[in-house]
């Protein structure tokens, strides 16, 4: 059972990049805590749900219009909550964004109701593929993996190989020079709050499907787990955040596997977010951490 | 620089402003149903359960059942001329809401009788000040043993957490032929005191129970719980929850090749167990109090008219709700104050309510069949119904 | 010969503090002018709020004639305007053949055109080019100076706007660094407003200079005349 476990860890732990690389993103850009990223992640499930059922849209479109959706509300969010706050108290920032998720939460609730939503039938019935020695995987499973890969390999792609992902490093690296580039900022702060919305949306989707579950508050837990990861990967490190995100995915399939009398699944994330903290505040890939 | 410091803060007072107004919005205002002050005389019932938050279908249902209570007493000119009006409050399933919930229906609303439609953890929080109070209080469906002790003013119109713990574990054994369990349960008052009923009972037969763990409400992954379960090799899943991770367990259960039967408590008894498991909910049985089939006129009126009302099916909690605002209008035929109505309660015997025909015992509770019903092509139906003491 | 820049009752302050108090100074096509002054004068603030960098609080800037008060710091880039910043801000986990693209960031050009922009800057400073693929963190401070100033000129930017190039260099260093920027100003016709505190090298380079002190210029003309003004002698020349 121990492979099955890993293979369970490695599937949430994809899910947890997608969600912490927007996180991670945002942090290098403007060292900023952005806590209502996992709004975003809700409003992308219900994006993808209400292109489904009002859009009638087949499942792969409403996934990508659910990504540029949340991308857009993204970009929202940096304008409305953190722009004018750009050189205040990182504690303002903080609160703007906390102000952000309860809004965004309540809209949601009033609109969709409070309850749990089960993911539009979207002719994807789950099959469990044997991979021998008891040991299997279900096709959600393969999309949440697959998806993460594609995602993540586009991103870096993005990143690496291109002028505007070029501008996107100068601007994260040092932003006075930056803008001497010539490069608009406000214009790298907004592709940088889309992108990591989108990936945070096809999380958010991805994971609505595989537990057939929707509701106004799911973006909270993974939010401050993504937060832990973000931390333990080093905040502004995208690597560190996959390897952090796959770190905590095993962790909590093992931990609740194995020693969940001991502690609760849920709260390993926050004891590594403690330990790292106290050990290695810079996280395992992080350079110099801003004090908040 | 003066200029954008105020445009912070403007900023910053708009988002806290827009954030109160919005949760305001939403948050615990009461709602009132039934009778308005007018001639007639009126009796306040207060009600309190999760109107709001991760069980607010539970709560929502409940207020529903309670409603349709109050209207149809109401529409047949009341108890005896006096007429009901519902006060709801939102309690969220917290038990420090619960707590100012009820505190305001008894003081504020100066209420004559209260129905919880809440679950254990909350229910067993007010229980001093409403014993105290001496206003009295049915509990629709919350099935934590502690509920009705320490005074004579809470009465509970669905059986105890053992009753079908007890039920279920013989069953199981005796009817089904399993003898190994692993069992799942939520980490709340009413996930354990099931838990430990269902599991002293199957001991207590010759069974066992290799795997026990809990889970918490709002968890989605089951995983790593049931791939353990699947290492233990159970002849069945035991789930003393709701049904929003039942779903969730039955489907993972299905996926990760887990193919033992999936039995559950009357937390599963509600259509949304179908429509967030899908087809993996096939097959699971499940106690409950209340049978949808029956034949009888009081539960086919009742599934009609809630139908109607609320364009869905009803569901347990609905339906014990429905109940418990019934026993309290029948306990008024003898008077509306307070202490006829906990009186009147007392002497409840044979009352025809949809969940069955309930009489409360010395202790406060309803004694009624305990029912089993199975998930069968994608609708619950009825398997059979046994009488408890 | 027509201004360049022409800055007109210029003020910038932070909060309570005033650092540029009104002042007036212009650039002319192909002219190398310096602003010297003491730590703390507002040579910075005064360039910072020429780019957009700092909100200008009363005053004007023009840029070719063109009033170019408070825009954004891209768009005056876009126009060709460069600045080589104090403390020469050059990205230190990209490597230097990276930073140099970025210099080109704005320009619609091939990678012919880009290639030929590259291999002209490291004619310059042909230490560029032995560490091309090096991150620019770990270069040298005069390295990264060079690489800053190598970076601006991929811009091919009209005027060429330094602020302190010299700090923290040794002498020699600076000489090579100064000398490159003669070059460029004479090779190119590059027009260039030069900030420096060592007034000996800059005097040097320029043709005119202005002098700065609490915010305002105290002094100006032609950088002959400068040198041997007994004040200035005194204050910047050491003698
Ligand atoms: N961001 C800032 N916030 C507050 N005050 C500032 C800021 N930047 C500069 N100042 C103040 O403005 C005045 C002018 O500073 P500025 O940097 O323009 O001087 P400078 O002539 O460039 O000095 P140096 O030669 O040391 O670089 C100084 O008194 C400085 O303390
Ligand atoms: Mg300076």
């Amino acid at each position: 059972m121990f492979w099955q476990q890993i293979l369970n860890g490695l599937t949430l732990g994809s899910a947890y990049i997608l969600i912490a690389l927007g996180l991670t993103m945002v942090y290098g850009i403007l060292n900023l805590l952005h806590f209502a990223h996992g709004t975003v992640y809700m409003v992308g499930a219900f994006s993808s749900m209400v292109a489904i059922i009002y859009l009638k849209l087949p499942f792969p479109l409403a996934f990508l219009l659910a990504m540029v959706l949340a991308g857009l509300v993204g970009i929202l969010i940096e304008r409305i909550a953190y722009r004018p706050l750009r050189n205040a108290h990182p504690i303002n920032i903080l609160i703007s964004g906390i102000g952000i998720t309860i809004i965004l939460e309540n809209l949601f609730r009033l609109f969709f109701g409070a309850q749990t939503r089960p993911f539009p039938n979207v002719n994807l019935s789950s099959k469990t593929y044997g991979l021998g020695n008891g040991l299997s995987i279900t096709n959600f499973q393969i999309y949440i993996l697959v998806t993460a890969v594609v995602l993540v390999g586009l991103l870096q792609i993005l990143i690496k190989r291109t002028k505007v992902g070029t501008a996107l490093v100068a601007t994260s690296q040092d932003m006075k020079a930056a803008k001497l580039m010539g490069i608009d900022i406000n214009r790298m702060v907004a592709l940088t709050f889309f992108l990591g919305s989108a990936l945070a949306a096809a999380a958010g989707t991805l994971v609505a499907l595989y537990f057939n579950a929707i509701y106004p508050t799911m973006g909270s837990m993974p939010g401050l787990k993504a937060f832990s990861v973000v931390v333990l990967g080093g905040l502004g490190s995208i690597p560190g955040t996959i390897i952090g995100g796959l770190f905590l995915g095993v962790i909590e399939s093992l931990g609740a596997g194995y020693v969940q009398t001991v502690i609760d699944a849920n709260a390993i994330a926050f004891v590594i977010l403690i330990l790292v903290l106290l050990i290695k505040p810079t996280g395992l890939f992080g350079k110099k951490i801003e004090k908040v | 620089m003066k200029k954008t410091i105020g445009k912070r803060l403007t900023g910053i007072g708009a988002i806290c402003l827009a954030t109160m107004l919005v949760v305001a919005g939403c948050g615990a205002s009461s709602t009132t149903t039934g009778a308005a002050a007018g001639g007639d005389k009126v009796v306040k019932i207060g009600f309190f359960g999760p109107l709001s938050g991760d069980a607010a279908t539970d709560g929502v249902h409940a207020k529903n059942g309670a409603e349709l209570a109050v209207d149809q007493i109401n529409a047949q000119g009341g108890v005896k001329g006096v007429k009901l009006q519902l006060v709801a409050e939102d309690d969220q399933a917290s038990s420090k809401d619960a707590l100012n919930a009820v505190q305001k229906l008894i003081e504020q609303e100066k209420v004559s009788a209260l129905v919880s439609g809440s679950y254990s953890g909350p229910t067993k929080t007010v229980n001093p000040i409403v014993q105290k109070s001496k206003v009295p209080m049915v509990v629709s469906y919350a099935v934590h043993p502690d509920i009705t002790k320490g005074g004579d003013y809470i009465y509970r119109a669905i059986y105890t957490a053992d009753v079908q713990g007890d039920a279920m574990a013989e069953y199981a054994q005796s009817e089904l032929g399993l003898k190994k369990f692993a069992v799942l349960s939520q980490d709340n008052d009413y996930g354990v005191s099931i838990q430990q009923a269902f599991t002293a009972k199957v001991k207590e037969l010759g069974g066992s129970v290799p795997v026990s763990r809990s889970f918490k409400s709002g968890d989605k992954d089951f995983n790593p719980l049931l791939t353990a379960i699947k290492g233990a090799g159970v002849d069945a899943i035991y789930v003393a929850g709701y049904y929003n991770e039942a779903a969730q367990i039955c489907q993972q259960a299905k996926q990760l090749g887990v193919n033992v039967p999936v039995l559950g408590s009357d937390g599963f008894d509600s259509p949304k167990l179908i429509e967030l498991g899908g087809a993996s909910t096939e097959g699971v049985t499940f106690t409950t109090p209340f049978n949808r089939d029956e034949p009888r006129d009081v539960v086919k009126n009742f599934v009609k008219t809630y139908k109607e009302k609320f364009k869905e099916d009803p569901d347990m909690t609905a339906a014990q709700t429905y109940d418990s605002v019934e026993l309290i209008a029948q306990a008024m035929k003898t008077g509306s104050d307070t202490e006829s109505i906990a009186k009147g309660l007392s002497q409840t015997k044979d009352f025809e309510g949809v969940t069955g025909n309930i009489s409360f015992n010395a202790q406060h509770e309803a004694v009624k069949p305990v029912i089993f019903v199975k998930v069968d092509q994608g609708k619950f139906v009825f398997v059979k119904s046994i009488s408890t003491k | 010969m027509s201004k360049q820049i022409a800055v007109k009752g210029l003020e910038v302050s932070y909060g309570s503090v005033e650092a540029v108090k009104g002042i007036d100074l212009d650039v002319e096509n192909g002219e190398i002018v310096t602003l010297i002054g003491a730590n703390g004068a507002g040579k910075t603030s005064t360039l910072q709020a020429i780019l957009g960098l700092e909100r200008v609080k009363a005053g004007r800037v023009e840029y070719l004639g063109e009033t170019i008060t408070n825009q954004p710091t891209h768009r005056l880039v876009r126009r060709g305007l460069a600045l080589v910043p104090e403390g020469r801000h050059v990205f230190p986990r990209l490597s230097v053949n990276d930073n140099l693209s970025l210099g080109a960031y704005t320009r619609s050009i091939s990678k012919a055109e880009l290639q030929r922009l590259k291999e002209k800057v490291f004619l310059l400073f042909p230490r560029l080019l032995e560490r091309k693929q090096q991150m620019a963190g770990t270069l040298s401070g005069g390295e990264q100076q060079m690489l800053a100033i190598g970076r601006a000129m991929m811009l091919s930017p009209k005027v060429l706007l330094l602020d302190e190039p010299s700090m923290g260099l040794a002498p020699i260093v600076v000489k090579s660094i100064f000398q490159t920027l003669k070059r460029i100003n004479e090779e190119e016709k590059l027009t260039i407003l030069l900030v420096e505190q060592n007034a000996k090298m800059a005097l040097g380079l320029a043709g005119r200079g202005y002098v700065m002190e609490n915010g305002k210029i105290v002094l100006q003309g032609s950088t002959d005349i400068l040198a041997h003004d007994p004040g200035v002698m005194k204050a910047y020349l050491g003698l």
